[in-house]
Protein backbone atom coordinates (compact mmCIF):
# COMPACT_ATOMS: atom_id res chain seq x y z
CA UNK A 1 0.00 0.00 0.00
CA UNK A 2 0.89 3.68 0.26
CA UNK A 3 1.41 3.87 -3.46
CA UNK A 4 2.25 7.26 -4.89
CA UNK A 5 0.40 8.97 -7.67
CA UNK A 6 0.55 12.07 -9.82
CA UNK A 7 -2.39 13.98 -11.20
CA UNK A 8 -3.18 13.25 -14.81
CA UNK A 9 -2.00 16.11 -17.04
CA UNK A 10 -5.63 17.02 -17.83
CA UNK A 11 -6.78 16.91 -14.20
CA UNK A 12 -7.33 20.09 -12.21
CA UNK A 13 -7.46 20.02 -8.44
CA UNK A 14 -8.78 22.42 -5.85
CA UNK A 15 -8.09 22.13 -2.16
CA UNK A 16 -10.92 23.36 0.05
CA UNK A 17 -9.48 26.11 2.22
CA UNK A 18 -11.54 25.01 5.21
CA UNK A 19 -9.93 21.56 5.09
CA UNK A 20 -13.17 19.78 4.14
CA UNK A 21 -11.66 17.94 1.19
CA UNK A 22 -10.55 18.18 -2.40
CA UNK A 23 -12.30 18.48 -5.75
CA UNK A 24 -10.83 17.02 -8.92
CA UNK A 25 -11.95 18.00 -12.41
CA UNK A 26 -11.12 15.56 -15.19
CA UNK A 27 -10.41 17.41 -18.42
CA UNK A 28 -10.62 14.16 -20.39
CA UNK A 29 -14.17 13.30 -19.37
CA UNK A 30 -15.55 16.61 -18.02
CA UNK A 31 -16.43 14.97 -14.71
CA UNK A 32 -15.79 16.21 -11.19
CA UNK A 33 -15.15 14.17 -8.09
CA UNK A 34 -15.52 15.37 -4.52
CA UNK A 35 -13.46 13.65 -1.83
CA UNK A 36 -14.01 14.40 1.81
CA UNK A 37 -11.20 14.75 4.34
CA UNK A 38 -12.16 12.12 6.92
CA UNK A 39 -10.66 14.17 9.75
CA UNK A 40 -12.41 17.41 8.76
CA UNK A 41 -13.17 19.40 11.88
CA UNK A 42 -10.20 18.01 13.76
CA UNK A 43 -8.02 21.06 14.44
CA UNK A 44 -4.76 19.13 14.65
CA UNK A 45 -5.21 17.61 11.19
CA UNK A 46 -6.00 20.90 9.46
CA UNK A 47 -2.45 22.19 9.04
CA UNK A 48 -1.19 18.84 7.80
CA UNK A 49 -4.06 18.59 5.33
CA UNK A 50 -3.58 22.02 3.81
CA UNK A 51 0.20 21.60 3.60
CA UNK A 52 -0.04 18.25 1.85
CA UNK A 53 -2.95 19.24 -0.31
CA UNK A 54 -1.37 22.51 -1.43
CA UNK A 55 1.57 20.60 -2.88
CA UNK A 56 -0.96 18.57 -4.87
CA UNK A 57 -1.96 21.57 -6.94
CA UNK A 58 1.28 21.14 -8.88
CA UNK A 59 0.37 18.46 -11.36
CA UNK A 60 3.82 16.88 -11.33
CA UNK A 61 3.94 16.38 -7.54
CA UNK A 62 3.63 12.85 -6.32
CA UNK A 63 1.26 12.26 -3.46
CA UNK A 64 -0.37 9.61 -1.31
CA UNK A 65 -4.13 9.80 -1.20
CA UNK A 66 -4.43 7.90 2.04
CA UNK A 67 -2.35 10.33 4.08
CA UNK A 68 -3.85 13.48 2.57
CA UNK A 69 -7.47 12.56 3.08
CA UNK A 70 -6.93 10.55 6.26
CA UNK A 71 -8.60 7.51 4.74
CA UNK A 72 -8.40 3.95 5.99
CA UNK A 73 -6.40 1.54 3.81
CA UNK A 74 -9.58 0.00 2.38
CA UNK A 75 -11.11 3.37 1.57
CA UNK A 76 -7.89 4.64 0.03
CA UNK A 77 -7.62 1.57 -2.20
CA UNK A 78 -11.19 2.07 -3.48
CA UNK A 79 -10.63 5.78 -4.12
CA UNK A 80 -7.29 5.22 -5.84
CA UNK A 81 -8.67 2.49 -8.08
CA UNK A 82 -11.62 4.63 -9.08
CA UNK A 83 -9.47 7.68 -9.80
CA UNK A 84 -7.01 5.58 -11.83
CA UNK A 85 -9.78 3.92 -13.86
CA UNK A 86 -11.38 7.27 -14.60
CA UNK A 87 -8.16 8.98 -15.70
CA UNK A 88 -7.94 11.47 -12.84
CA UNK A 89 -4.53 10.20 -11.64
CA UNK A 90 -1.61 8.12 -12.88
CA UNK A 91 0.65 5.84 -10.87
CA UNK A 92 4.00 7.43 -10.01
CA UNK A 93 6.85 5.32 -11.30
CA UNK A 94 10.46 6.26 -10.60
CA UNK B 1 -43.12 40.88 -30.74
CA UNK B 2 -39.82 41.30 -28.88
CA UNK B 3 -39.32 40.38 -25.21
CA UNK B 4 -36.23 41.95 -23.71
CA UNK B 5 -35.12 40.41 -20.40
CA UNK B 6 -31.92 42.39 -20.22
CA UNK B 7 -29.44 39.56 -20.55
CA UNK B 8 -31.43 37.80 -23.31
CA UNK B 9 -33.99 38.86 -25.89
CA UNK B 10 -36.68 36.75 -27.56
CA UNK B 11 -38.56 37.29 -30.82
CA UNK B 12 -41.98 35.75 -30.13
CA UNK B 13 -44.41 34.57 -32.76
CA UNK B 14 -47.77 33.11 -31.77
CA UNK B 15 -51.20 32.40 -33.17
CA UNK B 16 -52.61 32.32 -29.62
CA UNK B 17 -53.67 35.95 -29.52
CA UNK B 18 -54.97 35.60 -25.95
CA UNK B 19 -51.41 35.50 -24.60
CA UNK B 20 -50.43 38.84 -26.15
CA UNK B 21 -52.01 40.98 -23.39
CA UNK B 22 -50.33 38.77 -20.79
CA UNK B 23 -46.93 39.30 -22.40
CA UNK B 24 -47.72 43.02 -22.46
CA UNK B 25 -48.64 43.07 -18.77
CA UNK B 26 -45.32 41.45 -17.76
CA UNK B 27 -42.86 42.71 -20.37
CA UNK B 28 -44.68 45.59 -22.07
CA UNK B 29 -42.64 48.24 -20.28
CA UNK B 30 -39.24 46.87 -21.34
CA UNK B 31 -37.20 49.04 -23.65
CA UNK B 32 -35.68 47.39 -26.71
CA UNK B 33 -32.42 48.95 -27.76
CA UNK B 34 -32.25 46.78 -30.84
CA UNK B 35 -34.51 44.78 -33.12
CA UNK B 36 -32.16 41.83 -32.90
CA UNK B 37 -33.10 38.85 -30.75
CA UNK B 38 -31.01 36.08 -29.20
CA UNK B 39 -33.79 33.54 -29.73
CA UNK B 40 -36.61 33.19 -32.23
CA UNK B 41 -39.41 31.33 -30.52
CA UNK B 42 -42.96 30.35 -31.40
CA UNK B 43 -46.00 29.17 -29.50
CA UNK B 44 -48.33 27.73 -32.10
CA UNK B 45 -51.44 25.61 -32.29
CA UNK B 46 -50.83 22.04 -33.35
CA UNK B 47 -52.71 20.31 -36.20
CA UNK B 48 -55.95 21.65 -37.63
CA UNK B 49 -57.86 18.72 -36.17
CA UNK B 50 -56.46 19.56 -32.73
CA UNK B 51 -57.81 23.09 -33.01
CA UNK B 52 -61.29 21.67 -32.56
CA UNK B 53 -60.72 18.58 -30.47
CA UNK B 54 -58.90 19.22 -27.18
CA UNK B 55 -56.77 22.02 -28.68
CA UNK B 56 -53.05 21.95 -28.00
CA UNK B 57 -50.04 24.23 -28.43
CA UNK B 58 -46.37 23.54 -29.06
CA UNK B 59 -43.26 25.54 -28.30
CA UNK B 60 -40.62 26.02 -30.99
CA UNK B 61 -37.12 27.45 -30.78
CA UNK B 62 -35.85 27.55 -34.35
CA UNK B 63 -36.43 23.98 -35.50
CA UNK B 64 -36.47 22.48 -31.99
CA UNK B 65 -39.62 21.41 -30.13
CA UNK B 66 -38.23 20.45 -26.73
CA UNK B 67 -41.59 19.77 -25.05
CA UNK B 68 -44.62 17.66 -25.82
CA UNK B 69 -47.68 19.74 -26.80
CA UNK B 70 -49.73 21.10 -23.91
CA UNK B 71 -53.41 22.04 -23.68
CA UNK B 72 -53.98 25.34 -25.49
CA UNK B 73 -55.07 26.97 -22.24
CA UNK B 74 -51.44 26.61 -21.00
CA UNK B 75 -49.90 28.57 -23.87
CA UNK B 76 -48.46 31.27 -21.62
CA UNK B 77 -46.76 29.02 -19.04
CA UNK B 78 -45.39 27.03 -21.98
CA UNK B 79 -43.85 30.24 -23.35
CA UNK B 80 -42.14 30.99 -20.01
CA UNK B 81 -40.85 27.40 -19.65
CA UNK B 82 -39.65 27.54 -23.22
CA UNK B 83 -37.72 30.74 -22.53
CA UNK B 84 -36.06 29.01 -19.56
CA UNK B 85 -35.13 26.09 -21.83
CA UNK B 86 -33.61 28.42 -24.43
CA UNK B 87 -31.32 30.04 -21.89
CA UNK B 88 -30.35 26.85 -20.04
CA UNK B 89 -29.48 24.92 -23.19
CA UNK B 90 -27.83 27.63 -25.27
CA UNK B 91 -25.88 30.05 -23.08
CA UNK B 92 -22.48 28.54 -22.46
CA UNK B 93 -20.73 31.84 -21.92
CA UNK B 94 -21.92 32.15 -18.32
CA UNK B 95 -22.38 29.80 -15.38
CA UNK B 96 -26.11 29.10 -15.03
CA UNK B 97 -27.36 27.84 -11.69
CA UNK B 98 -30.93 26.79 -10.96
CA UNK B 99 -31.43 29.39 -8.25
CA UNK B 100 -33.27 32.52 -7.26
CA UNK B 101 -31.19 35.66 -6.80
CA UNK B 102 -31.99 38.52 -4.44
CA UNK B 103 -29.83 41.58 -3.91
CA UNK B 104 -29.69 44.20 -1.20
CA UNK B 105 -27.15 47.01 -0.88
CA UNK B 106 -25.27 45.58 -3.85
CA UNK B 107 -24.85 42.20 -2.13
CA UNK B 108 -26.28 39.19 -3.92
CA UNK B 109 -27.56 36.03 -2.26
CA UNK B 110 -28.37 33.06 -4.42
CA UNK B 111 -30.92 30.42 -3.39
CA UNK B 112 -30.43 27.16 -5.29
CA UNK B 113 -33.28 24.78 -4.56
CA UNK B 114 -35.21 21.80 -5.75
CA UNK B 115 -38.94 21.92 -6.57
CA UNK B 116 -41.14 22.20 -3.49
CA UNK B 117 -38.51 23.99 -1.41
CA UNK B 118 -40.51 27.22 -1.31
CA UNK B 119 -37.89 29.09 -3.36
CA UNK B 120 -40.33 31.13 -5.43
CA UNK B 121 -42.51 32.09 -2.45
CA UNK B 122 -39.38 33.21 -0.60
CA UNK B 123 -38.29 35.14 -3.69
CA UNK B 124 -41.66 36.86 -4.21
CA UNK B 125 -41.92 37.82 -0.54
CA UNK B 126 -38.49 39.46 -0.48
CA UNK B 127 -38.78 41.01 -3.95
CA UNK B 128 -41.91 42.80 -2.75
CA UNK B 129 -40.28 43.76 0.56
CA UNK B 130 -37.39 45.91 -0.55
CA UNK B 131 -34.95 43.41 -2.09
CA UNK B 132 -34.02 43.63 -5.76
CA UNK B 133 -35.10 40.62 -7.80
CA UNK B 134 -32.32 39.45 -10.12
CA UNK B 135 -33.97 36.13 -10.94
CA UNK B 136 -36.51 33.63 -9.69
CA UNK B 137 -35.27 30.73 -11.77
CA UNK B 138 -31.67 31.06 -12.84
CA UNK B 139 -28.54 32.71 -11.46
CA UNK B 140 -26.61 34.03 -14.46
CA UNK B 141 -22.98 34.33 -13.39
CA UNK B 142 -20.21 35.97 -15.41
CA UNK B 143 -17.29 33.56 -15.79
CA UNK B 144 -14.64 36.26 -15.69
CA UNK B 145 -15.88 38.55 -12.92
CA UNK B 146 -17.97 36.11 -10.85
CA UNK B 147 -20.74 38.74 -10.68
CA UNK B 148 -24.39 37.74 -11.01
CA UNK B 149 -26.43 39.54 -13.67
CA UNK B 150 -30.05 40.72 -13.38
CA UNK B 151 -32.64 39.11 -15.66
CA UNK B 152 -36.04 40.74 -16.21
CA UNK B 153 -38.42 37.83 -15.68
CA UNK B 154 -41.50 37.33 -13.51
CA UNK B 155 -41.69 35.02 -10.48
CA UNK B 156 -43.46 31.74 -11.20
CA UNK B 157 -45.67 30.90 -8.22
CA UNK B 158 -47.43 27.60 -7.72
CA UNK B 159 -50.45 26.25 -5.87
CA UNK B 160 -51.06 27.67 -2.36
CA UNK B 161 -48.27 30.24 -2.66
CA UNK B 162 -50.31 32.19 -5.26
CA UNK B 163 -53.06 33.03 -2.78
CA UNK B 164 -50.55 33.60 0.01
CA UNK B 165 -48.60 36.21 -1.95
CA UNK B 166 -51.84 37.85 -3.13
CA UNK B 167 -52.93 38.07 0.50
CA UNK B 168 -49.63 39.53 1.69
CA UNK B 169 -49.33 41.97 -1.23
CA UNK B 170 -52.86 42.75 -2.49
CA UNK B 171 -51.62 45.33 -5.02
CA UNK B 172 -49.19 42.98 -6.74
CA UNK B 173 -49.55 42.32 -10.47
CA UNK B 174 -50.39 38.73 -11.38
CA UNK B 175 -51.22 36.87 -14.56
CA UNK B 176 -54.32 34.67 -14.52
CA UNK B 177 -53.92 31.29 -12.79
CA UNK B 178 -53.43 28.28 -15.04
CA UNK B 179 -54.90 25.19 -13.42
CA UNK B 180 -53.64 21.62 -13.50
CA UNK B 181 -50.40 22.19 -15.36
CA UNK B 182 -47.53 19.72 -14.95
CA UNK B 183 -46.41 21.89 -12.01
CA UNK B 184 -49.90 22.24 -10.51
CA UNK B 185 -51.68 25.59 -10.53
CA UNK B 186 -49.33 28.28 -11.81
CA UNK B 187 -49.37 32.10 -11.98
CA UNK B 188 -46.67 34.65 -12.76
CA UNK B 189 -45.96 37.69 -10.63
CA UNK B 190 -44.44 40.91 -11.95
CA UNK B 191 -42.19 41.79 -9.06
CA UNK B 192 -40.50 44.88 -10.46
CA UNK B 193 -40.85 47.44 -13.23
CA UNK B 194 -38.47 47.83 -16.16
CA UNK B 195 -37.42 51.25 -14.85
CA UNK B 196 -36.29 49.55 -11.61
CA UNK B 197 -34.62 46.69 -13.44
CA UNK B 198 -32.70 49.10 -15.68
CA UNK B 199 -30.97 50.53 -12.60
CA UNK B 200 -29.66 47.14 -11.47
CA UNK B 201 -26.01 46.30 -11.99
CA UNK B 202 -24.11 43.00 -11.83
CA UNK B 203 -23.61 42.15 -8.15
CA UNK B 204 -21.09 40.29 -6.06
CA UNK B 205 -22.38 37.02 -4.58
CA UNK B 206 -21.80 37.10 -0.85
CA UNK B 207 -23.75 33.99 0.11
CA UNK B 208 -25.33 30.81 -1.17
CA UNK B 209 -28.37 29.70 0.84
CA UNK B 210 -30.09 26.39 0.11
CA UNK B 211 -33.65 26.87 1.45
CA UNK B 212 -36.16 24.20 2.42
CA UNK B 213 -39.67 25.03 3.55
CA UNK B 214 -41.03 22.81 6.33
CA UNK B 215 -44.46 23.74 7.61
CA UNK B 216 -44.43 25.23 11.13
CA UNK B 217 -40.72 24.55 11.51
CA UNK B 218 -38.58 26.95 13.49
CA UNK B 219 -35.71 28.38 11.51
CA UNK B 220 -32.81 25.92 11.55
CA UNK B 221 -29.48 27.00 10.08
CA UNK B 222 -26.78 24.61 8.91
CA UNK B 223 -23.41 25.99 7.91
CA UNK B 224 -22.08 24.07 4.92
CA UNK B 225 -18.42 23.33 4.42
CA UNK B 226 -16.78 24.25 1.12
CA UNK B 227 -16.80 20.70 -0.21
CA UNK B 228 -20.57 20.43 0.36
CA UNK B 229 -21.05 23.86 -1.21
CA UNK B 230 -18.98 22.96 -4.26
CA UNK B 231 -20.79 19.66 -4.83
CA UNK B 232 -24.31 21.00 -4.31
CA UNK B 233 -23.76 24.12 -6.37
CA UNK B 234 -22.24 22.25 -9.31
CA UNK B 235 -25.14 19.79 -9.26
CA UNK B 236 -27.63 22.68 -9.37
CA UNK B 237 -25.89 24.18 -12.40
CA UNK B 238 -27.43 23.69 -15.84
CA UNK B 239 -24.14 23.91 -17.71
CA UNK B 240 -21.34 23.08 -15.25
CA UNK B 241 -20.23 20.02 -17.21
CA UNK B 242 -20.59 21.74 -20.58
CA UNK B 243 -18.42 24.65 -19.47
CA UNK B 244 -15.61 22.30 -18.46
CA UNK B 245 -12.69 23.91 -16.68
CA UNK B 246 -14.17 27.42 -16.77
CA UNK B 247 -17.27 26.14 -14.93
CA UNK B 248 -15.04 24.37 -12.40
CA UNK B 249 -13.09 27.59 -11.83
CA UNK B 250 -16.28 29.66 -11.52
CA UNK B 251 -17.81 27.39 -8.86
CA UNK B 252 -14.48 27.25 -7.04
CA UNK B 253 -14.26 31.03 -6.89
CA UNK B 254 -17.85 31.31 -5.72
CA UNK B 255 -17.55 28.90 -2.81
CA UNK B 256 -14.25 30.43 -1.67
CA UNK B 257 -15.74 33.90 -1.34
CA UNK B 258 -19.33 33.23 -0.29
CA UNK B 259 -20.91 32.17 2.98
CA UNK B 260 -22.62 28.80 2.58
CA UNK B 261 -25.81 27.82 4.40
CA UNK B 262 -28.67 25.40 4.28
CA UNK B 263 -31.82 26.51 6.07
CA UNK B 264 -35.10 24.89 7.02
CA UNK B 265 -37.85 27.37 7.71
CA UNK B 266 -41.54 27.68 8.37
CA UNK B 267 -41.76 31.46 8.45
CA UNK B 268 -40.50 33.97 5.90
CA UNK B 269 -40.11 36.64 8.59
CA UNK B 270 -37.51 34.38 10.22
CA UNK B 271 -35.68 34.06 6.91
CA UNK B 272 -35.65 37.86 6.49
CA UNK B 273 -34.19 38.28 9.95
CA UNK B 274 -31.54 35.66 9.27
CA UNK B 275 -30.53 37.26 5.97
CA UNK B 276 -30.31 40.72 7.52
CA UNK B 277 -28.45 39.71 10.67
CA UNK B 278 -26.25 36.77 9.69
CA UNK B 279 -25.72 37.01 5.96
CA UNK B 280 -25.56 40.62 4.79
CA UNK B 281 -22.31 42.32 5.61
Amino acid sequence: MNASYVLHAQTKLRVMQDGSGIVLFGGLNGRSVFIQNRLFGNESSFEKFTELADSLEHSDSKFQIQSILNLSEDEALKVETWLLNNDFISAYSH
Amino acid sequence: MLINTGAYSFRVNTDKKEITPIIDSLYGDCVNKSDLADFKIKVLSTSILRRFLKPQVSFFCDQHTPFKPLPASQAYPLLEWGMNWCIATHDHTRLLVHAAVLVRDGQAIIFPASPGSGKSTLTAYHALSGWSLYSDEMAVIDLKTGLVEPVYRPVCLKNDSIDLVKKWFPDSIFTPIWRDTQKGDVAHLKALKWSEHACLRPAKIIAVVFPKYVKDKELTIFKLNQLQGFETLSKNSFNYSTLGESGFNAVDRLIRHAKLFEIEYGSLEDVSEFLAEDVLI
